[in-house]
């Protein structure tokens, strides 16, 4: 269970938007049967935090705008409890780099920041055409949404109807309309770190079979 | 009676003696996922909180109260999954399934509704956050 947090970015002219960043993610362990917090990220401040995402600015709808909405009267049926904040261990008293910061788009790694990606040996559903094998697995370096793999998966089914690539660390704007391929792998990858492109990196913008239940 | 039906009988009977009942995950809007799998048991949706802004309070009574009860729904979709020999894209076994926020509904539906008490609270130093 994988928890963001809404933060503000401010800017130069005293406006603000809305951003957001990773928090606390949460691992259920079979071996002792319980939750563990396997990541909590608290130490940014809450305005201006130096690593951040964006969200988007357009709604990617696809004419599901009632059933949007329907979903969303059903939502303010529930108890809205926000205005009401107990001061917990992990709020702050005060609210910290309250000043101008630079107004960034791209939010350019911090060493803790690289720290929170780490090498998952990830087991895919489809085979690779190398092994044919039903059970290949390669290495892939796995933040909370976003998979980095060092071999090519060409049996990844095409993206559903529905969902929107796009790299919410680097751009606000989704990834109209294409399907996963070459072409947005290379271009995404150009956008993150031209000098390290590895020749067979595959780019899995966002939506990866790698959380279980 | 075919091997079919038989199964068939066997997933009703199972859901009705369980309790339980089918969400197709192609009618909830608040979340995405990425497979040919489209049914999960509506108590275990209900423990999914995507789309809902969560402060403090709702925060930790998800995490101190509702995760256990997520790995018995889940336990019992996975079951409901066994029963229907519903498989991957590889042909085994389905074992496990992502969902993911729908950014569109978090973005601007759900958290349009409390701007100024997100802004509020960020300012006065409490988190706020959301299940991604």
């Amino acid at each position: 269970m994988e928890f963001n947090e809404i933060r503000l970015q401010t800017n130069f002219n005293d406006d603000f938007q809305f951003i957001y960043t990773n928090s606390n993610t949460y691992q259920y362990k079979f071996a002792n049967l319980r939750w563990q917090p396997i990541r909590t990220i608290l130490s940014f401040p809450l305005i201006n935090p130096p690593t951040f995402s964006l969200p988007i600015t357009v709604p990617n709808a696809l004419g599901r705008e009632t059933k949007y909405q329907a979903y969303l009267n059903q939502v303010q049926g529930l108890p809205n409890n926000i205005h009401i904040q107990d001061h917990y261990w992990d709020s702050v008293d005060s609210t910290p780099a309250n000043t101008l910061g630079p107004t960034r788009i791209n939010t350019p790694s911090t060493s803790s920041d690289t720290n929170y990606w780490t090498p998952t040996n990830f087991q895919f559903a489809s085979p690779t055409p190398e092994s044919g094998s039903t059970n290949s697995t390669c290495l892939c370096a796995c933040g909370t949404d976003i998979c980095y793999c060092d071999t090519q998966q060409p049996g990844t089914p095409p993206t559903p109807t529905g969902i929107s690539l796009w790299n919410p660390k680097y751009s606000n704007q989704s990834i109209n309309s294409l399907h996963y391929n070459w072409t947005l792998q290379t271009g995404a990858l150009s956008a993150i770190s031209p000098s390290s492109r590895l020749p067979e990196i595959q780019f899995f913008p966002r939506y990866i079979p790698v959380c279980t239940f | 009676m075919s091997e079919a039906l038989e199964i068939q009988e066997i997933q009703e009977e199972f859901l009705r003696e369980a309790g339980l009942n089918l969400t197709d995950l192609r009618n909830q809007i608040q979340l995405t996922y990425w497979s040919e799998q489209h049914f999960i048991t509506k108590e275990l949706l209900d423990l999914i909180p995507f789309g809902e802004i969560l402060s403090n309070i709702r925060f930790y009574s998800y995490v101190d109260y509702s995760l256990d009860k997520l790995i018995s729904k889940a336990n019992q979709t996975l079951l409901f999954w066994r029963l229907s020999g519903v498989t991957q894209y590889d042909g085994s076994p389905l074992d496990q399934l992502s969902l993911f926020y729908d950014e569109t509904f978090l973005w601007h539906y759900s958290a349009p509704l409390y701007w100024e008490e997100i802004h509020s609270q960020i300012q006065s130093g409490h988190r706020v956050r959301f299940l991604s």
